[in-house]
C-alpha cells in the first residue's frame, strides 16, 4: 500500500515534480561544474601562466658573462661557449620531468654587420613541430614569449625577422623594410614583418629564425640558450631545505622532493639533457607563478563552497515550498490514519526519489558543463570529468532530503485540524 | 412598479467536462428586493452569485445591473464596478489573516477610494463588532468573523448585497444575529441577494427562486414589494 | 493603509520571509563578494607582485638624436627621486663599472645593500648579502666561471683610474637572470660617479635603478609618462614577463568571477520564483477576495511586487553587510589584508537582490492574476 501510494503521489502532479527534478538537475549541475573548475583551477592557471615565459633557462657551463645594462654592451665579449642543437629532443624524450615541458625555445645570440655598423642577431624557434612518438609537439618563442608586444606580425619564412624597437630607432627603419646583414663572407636578407618590444636585451636585436641566424653566423648545431617553459608545483618548506641543509632531510624528504615537479628539480633534469651545461631557475618567474597558484586556488575552492551553499540553499528552498504546498495533503493521510512516521517516510521516500533523479540527470550534464566552462575561461580542450558525475547522485539526494526533512515534521507537528481547515 | 435593478435573460454557463451549471435562466429582481436563492447543491446558486457579482462571465445570455451589461466589462471594469455597488458576503467569510477586524473593513474602503477610519468603525459598531474592532480574525468566532465580512461587505454602501450561505458555517445564535442584519438592511431599502440552503432565511425574503439542475424552476418573474 | 498591509503582509508569514531573505542574502552577499574582491584583487595582486620584487628597470637614456652619454652626463638622479615619491614608487640607484677580474671583465654593482634587499626578495643567496663595505656578493654565473665560494676572495682591478681592491665573498647569488653575470658591493665605494661613454672600454660608471611602482602595468605607464613630462632623460622598463602575467590571471579571475555571478544569479532565480509562485498559490485566496472587494489587477500587481521589491532591498542590504565582511575574511584567508568594503558592491548587491526577487515576484504575480477568483471564493 505504502509504494501505491508513494507511486501515485510521485506520479501524480506531474508538473510540480518536473519543475522539482529540474531544480535538482541545474542546482546540481552548477555545483559539479564549479567543482570541475576549482579542482582544474590550479593546473589550468598554471598553464596560463605560460604567459609569465620561460621560467627555467639552460646555458653552457663555461658561457661568457656579458656586461649589459638596458640594452648596452658595457664590455666585450671575451670567449662564447655553445649548446648542441641535437640535444633538444631529448627534453621532451630522454628526461624525468619530459611531461612537464610545455615549451621549448632554442636561442643562438651573435653579432652581424649592417654595412654600417655591428649589429646583434638572435635567432630562434618562432613556431616548431616537433615530431615525439606519442604526437606533434609545437612550441616556440609564439607561444612561450607571450609578454612580448609586437607591432606588426610574427615572421613566418627565414627571410623574415622581427627588430627590437630601440634598434629600429637608431638603425632608422621600419615595417616592411629589408636588412641586409653580414657576418665574414656570409651574407642575408631579412624583412621586417613586426617592431618588437619586451622590456629586455631583445629590444635592441634582430630576431630572425634559428636556422637563418646559425646559417649566417657558420653555427649550424650551436645554440647559446635554451629558454624552458615547465610546469611546475609552487616551492615550499622542503625545497628551502634541501637547498639550504640538504644534509636535514630523511630519505622520504628526499623521495618527495625528487618526484615533486619543483622548477629547481626539472632545471636540475634538464640540464641532464646538454652535457655540459648549467640550467637555472628564472626565480623571479618561478615564485611570482607560486604565489599566484596558491592564491587562486585558495579563492576558486572559496568561491566553490559559496557557490554550493548558494545552490544548496536555493534548491532546498524549491523543495521545501513543494512540500509546503501539500501540508493538506499530509494532513489528509494523518486524519485517515496514518503515523507521523508513515507521513514522513512517504515524503523522504519522493524527495529522494525527487533527488536522485534530478542528481542523476545532473551526473550526465555536469561534466560537460564543467569542461564548457574549463574551455571558456582558460581556451583549454579538457575532456568532460566524469569523476564529478559520480557524486552528482549523491549530491541530489542529500540535497533533497535536507531540504524536506525540516518542512515536513515541522507540518506534521502542526494541528491536522487546523491544515484541514485551511487546505 | 420601478424597473429592475437586476436582470437576467437566457443565461447559461457551462463548466469544463460538459456540467451545466446554468441553463437559460432568466429573471429580474426591483430595487429593495429581498430575493433568496435556494436548491440542492450544484443547482447553480453559486455559479449564479458569481455571474451577477461579475467574478465570472456567463458563456451566453445577458446579466445586467442597473442597466450595465456585466458580459461587456473588462475584468479591471468589473472590479471597480463591484466595489462601486456590489458589497459581497461569503459562507467562508475570507478575512485577511493578517488584519485585524478594522482594517479588513478598511481595506475594502482602500479599494473603493480612500480610507475613513471612523466610519469604518460605525459599520463595525452597526453590527455589534466594534469592541472586537482591534481583533485578528483568527481570534474572533465564526458569527464575529462574519459580521466583519458583512461590515466590509457594507462599508462602501452598495446598492446590491450578494450573500452566499452567509450562515453555512454558523451556530444558531450567530444565524440569528445575521438574519437581523439582513431584516435591517431590507428595512433600509437595499436589494438582498441570498443564495442559501436555510428554509428559515429563505422564509424572511420576499421571494424565493428555486434552481434545480441549473434550471430556474420557480421565481423568476418579478415580485412586488415585500415588507 | 497601502504600506500597513505591505508591512503587515510580509510579515505575516516569518518562516517564509526568513527563508527568501536567506536565499536573496546569500545571492547579495556574493554578488557584493564577488563585486568588492573584483575591485580590489588588482590592487592586491599587484601588491603581491610587489612584495616579490622590483617591475620595472630605470636607466638614463637619450633624448631623440643626442648621444648616450649626454643621457648619462644629464641624469638627473635628485629629480627623477622627487617624481619616484609622488608615486610611492621604491627605487633603488645601481652604480655599475666594469672591472677585471682574473682577465675577465666583470660588472661591478654598488648599491644600498638594505634597499637592494627589499626589491630583490626572490634572489636566493648561498651565504648572506654584504653588511660592510669589502664584502660583495657574486653571481652565480661568475662565481662557476671564477671558481668562486663564500669566505673567498676577489681581485679586482679597474679598466678606468682606480687601485686594484680585494673583496671577501659574503655569499652566491641564484636569480636566473642577469644578475647572475654581476657582483654586488655594498654601499658606494670612493669614486664619483665619472661621465664615460658606458659602451666604451675601458669604461667608467654607468649607473641605473630599480622600481617598484604601485599598480602594476599602468600604473608603470603612468610613472613613466611623468618622468616624460618633466623632461628627464630616462627610460622605464616594466619587466614585462611578469606583469603581463600578473594581467592574464587578473583576466581569467574576472572571468570566473563573472561565471560564478551568473551562475549565483540563475540560482537564486530558480529558488526563488519557486518559492514565490508556491506561496502565491498559498495565498491565492486572499488575492482573489481583493479583487472581489473590488481590487483592480493594477492594485493587486503592484502590491504584489511592492512586497518582493521590500524583500529584495532587505536581502539586498543584508546581503550587502554580510558579503562585505566576507569580502574582508577572504582578503584575509588569500592575500595578506582584506578587501575593504566598496559603495559599487553596495549598489550591485542592492540592485540584483530587489530585480531578482522583483522578476520572481513577477512570476508569482502572473500566477495570481491567472486564477479565477470565483472558483476560490465559492463556498461549496
Amino acid at each position: 500500500m505504502f509504494l501505491r501510494v508513494l507511486w501515485q503521489s510521485m506520479f501524480g502532479r506531474k508538473r510540480r515534480k518536473a519543475a522539482a527534478v529540474a531544480a535538482v538537475w541545474i542546482g546540481v549541475t552548477l555545483i559539479s561544474a564549479f567543482l570541475c573548475l576549482s579542482i582544474s583551477v590550479g593546473d589550468q592557471m598554471n598553464r596560463q601562466m605560460r604567459s609569465f615565459g620561460a621560467d627555467i633557462r639552460i646555458e653552457p657551463a663555461g658561457a661568457a658573462v656579458p656586461v649589459r645594462v638596458g640594452g648596452y654592451q658595457l664590455a666585450p665579449v671575451v670567449s662564447q661557449a655553445y649548446l648542441p642543437a641535437g640535444d633538444i629532443r631529448k627534453l621532451k624524450t630522454g628526461i624525468f620531468w619530459k611531461n612537464n615541458i610545455l615549451g621549448i625555445v632554442p636561442r643562438l645570440e651573435t653579432e652581424a654587420e649592417d654595412g654600417t655598423r655591428t649589429v646583434s642577431l638572435l635567432g630562434v624557434w618562432f613556431s616548431h613541430r616537433m615530431k615525439l612518438p606519442g604526437g606533434d609537439f609545437e612550441t616556440g618563442a609564439r607561444s612561450v614569449y607571450k609578454d612580448w608586444s609586437i607591432r606588426g606580425r610574427w615572421p613566418s619564412s627565414a627571410g623574415e625577422c622581427l627588430v627590437g624597437d630601440d634598434l629600429a630607432r637608431s638603425l632608422h627603419v621600419s615595417l616592411g623594410d629589408k636588412l641586409v646583414l653580414k657576418a665574414g663572407s656570409r651574407r642575408a636578407i631579412f624583412r621586417i614583418t613586426g617592431l618588437l618590444q619586451t622590456g629586455g636585451p631583445e629590444d635592441g636585436e634582430v630576431v630572425a629564425s634559428l636556422h637563418a641566424v646559425q646559417g649566417l653566423a657558420g653555427l649550424r648545431g650551436k645554440l647559446s640558450r635554451v629558454d624552458i617553459s615547465a610546469l611546475t608545483t609552487p616551492e615550499d618548506d622542503l625545497v628551502k631545505r634541501h637547498h639550504e641543509t640538504p644534509a636535514s632531510l630523511t630519505p622520504a624528504d628526499y623521495e618527495r622532493w625528487s618526484c615533486t615537479a619543483y622548477a629547481g628539480g626539472i632545471a636540475l633534469s634538464a640540464a641532464k639533457a646538454f652535457p655540459g651545461s648549467v640550467a637555472s631557475v628564472v626565480r623571479r618567474v618561478s615564485l611570482a607563478k607560486a604565489e599566484l597558484l596558491k592564491k587562486i586556488e585558495k579563492l576558486m575552492a572559496l568561491l566553490a563552497v559559496l557557490i554550493a551553499i548558494a545552490s544548496v540553499l536555493s534548491v532546498a528552498g524549491v523543495l521545501a515550498s513543494a512540500v509546503l504546498e501539500r501540508r493538506g495533503e499530509a494532513a489528509l493521510l494523518q486524519a485517515i490514519g496514518a503515523k507521523r512516521w508513515n507521513v514522513l517516510m512517504l515524503f523522504l521516500a519522493e524527495a529522494a526519489m525527487i533527488g536522485l533523479t534530478g542528481g542523476l540527470l545532473a551526473a550526465l550534464t555536469g561534466p560537460f558543463l564543467g569542461s564548457t566552462l574549463i574551455g571558456a575561461v582558460f581556451d583549454a580542450k579538457v575532456p568532460p570529468p566524469f569523476v564529478s558525475a559520480a557524486v552528482g547522485p549523491l549530491i541530489g539526494v542529500s540535497i533533497a532530503l535536507f531540504a524536506t526533512f525540516r518542512p515536513v515534521l515541522k507540518t506534521l507537528s502542526a494541528s491536522t485540524a487546523e491544515m484541514l481547515h485551511a487546505g | 412598479m420601478s424597473s429592475p435593478i437586476i436582470e437576467a435573460s437566457g443565461v447559461t454557463k457551462n463548466y469544463p467536462g460538459g456540467v451545466k451549471a446554468l441553463d437559460n435562466v432568466s429573471m429580474s429582481i426591483a430595487p429593495g428586493e429581498w430575493v433568496a436563492l435556494m436548491g440542492a447543491s450544484g443547482s447553480g446558486k453559486t455559479t449564479l452569485l458569481n455571474l451577477l457579482d461579475g467574478l465570472d462571465r456567463a458563456d451566453s445570455g445577458v446579466v445586467k445591473i442597473q442597466g450595465v451589461e456585466l458580459g461587456r466589462l473588462s475584468p479591471d471594469e468589473s472590479a471597480v464596478f463591484r466595489r462601486e455597488r456590489i458589497g459581497l458576503v461569503f459562507q467562508q467569510f475570507h478575512l485577511v489573516p493578517y488584519l485585524t477586524a478594522l482594517e479588513n473593513v478598511m481595506l475594502a474602503q482602500y479599494f473603493h477610494s480612500m480610507v475613513d477610519k471612523p466610519e469604518a468603525l460605525r459599520i463595525l459598531e452597526s453590527v455589534g463588532m466594534g469592541p472586537r474592532a482591534a481583533h485578528l480574525p483568527h481570534a474572533l468566532s465564526g458569527g464575529e468573523q462574519q459580521r466583519v465580512c458583512i461590515a466590509r461587505a457594507l462599508v462602501n454602501d452598495p446598492v446590491v448585497i450578494l450573500a452566499d450561505e452567509p450562515t453555512g458555517n454558523l451556530d444558531e445564535e450567530n444565524e440569528q444575529c445575521v438574519f437581523q442584519i439582513f431584516l435591517e438592511l431590507h428595512a433600509k431599502g437595499k436589494t438582498l441577494v441570498v443564495a442559501t440552503h436555510d428554509r428559515e432565511l429563505g422564509a424572511l425574503s420576499g421571494r424565493v427562486i428555486t434552481l434545480h439542475h441549473g434550471k430556474l424552476e420557480a421565481g423568476g418573474g418579478p415580485a412586488s414589494r415585500a415588507g | 493603509m497601502f504600506l500597513r498591509i505591505l508591512f503587515k503582509s510580509t510579515l505575516h508569514r516569518p518562516a517564509s520571509l526568513v527563508w527568501s531573505l536567506l536565499t536573496l542574502t546569500a545571492c547579495s552577499a556574493l554578488v557584493a563578494l564577488f563585486v568588492t574582491a573584483g575591485l580590489g584583487i588588482q590592487k592586491r595582486i599587484t601588491g603581491e607582485f610587489n612584495r616579490l620584487g622590483s617591475n620595472a628597470l630605470i636607466a638614463p637614456y637619450p633624448p631623440e638624436a643626442s648621444p648616450l652619454d649626454t643621457a648619462v652626463r644629464q641624469a638627473d638622479w635628485t629629480a627623477l627621486k622627487a617624481v619616484a615619491g609622488r608615486f610611492k614608487v621604491q627605487l633603488v640607484e645601481l652604480r655599475l663599472r666594469v672591472g677585471v677580474v682574473e682577465g675577465l671583465p666583470v660588472g661591478f654593482v654598488t648599491a644600498d645593500c638594505g634597499k637592494l634587499a627589499a626589491l630583490t626578495p626572490y634572489w636566493r643567496i648561498n651565504g648572506r648579502r654584504p653588511e660592510r663595505p669589502g664584502g660583495c656578493l657574486v653571481g652565480a654565473q661568475i662565481a662557476r666561471r671564477l671558481h668562486l665560494e663564500t669566505g673567498g676572495t676577489v681581485h679586482v682591478s679597474w679598466h678606468a683610474a682606480g687601485t686594484p681592491r680585494v673583496l671577501r665573498v659574503t655569499g652566491i647569488l641564484h636569480s636566473g637572470d642577469s644578475d647572475e653575470n654581476r657582483i654586488f658591493m655594498s654601499a658606494f665605494t670612493g669614486h664619483p660617479p665619472s661621465v664615460r661613454r658606458p659602451d666604451a672600454s675601458p669604461p667608467g660608471h654607468y649607473t641605473y635603478g630599480l622600481l617598484s611602482v604601485p599598480g602594476g602595468l599602468s600604473g608603470i605607464q603612468s610613472f613613466s609618462a611623468a618622468v616624460r613630462g618633466q623632461h628627464l632623460p630616462f627610460r622605464v622598463d616594466p619587466l614585462r614577463q611578469v606583469l603581463y602575467g600578473e594581467q592574464t590571471v587578473l583576466e581569467k579571475t574576472y572571468l570566473l568571477f563573472t561565471l560564478a555571478l551568473f551562475a549565483v544569479l540563475a540560482l537564486t532565480l530558480l529558488g526563488l520564483t519557486a518559492a514565490v509562485i508556491s506561496r502565491t498559490l498559498e495565498r491565492s485566496r486572499e488575492i482573489s477576495l481583493m479583487r472581489a472587494v473590488g481590487a483592480e489587477r493594477k492594485s493587486v500587481a503592484v502590491f504584489l511586487l511592492s512586497e518582493a521589491g521590500l524583500k529584495g532591498a532587505g536581502g539586498g542590504l543584508l546581503g550587502f553587510v554580510s558579503g562585505s565582511w566576507l569580502a574582508l575574511l577572504a582578503g584575509r584567508i588569500v592575500f595578506h589584508g582584506g578587501f575593504p568594503p566598496r559603495f559599487e558592491a553596495l549598489a550591485a548587491s542592492f540592485g540584483l537582490s530587489v530585480a531578482v526577487s522583483l522578476f520572481a515576484g513577477f512570476a508569482g504575480m502572473r500566477r495570481a492574476l491567472r486564477e479565477n477568483p470565483s472558483v476560490l471564493l465559492r463556498s461549496e
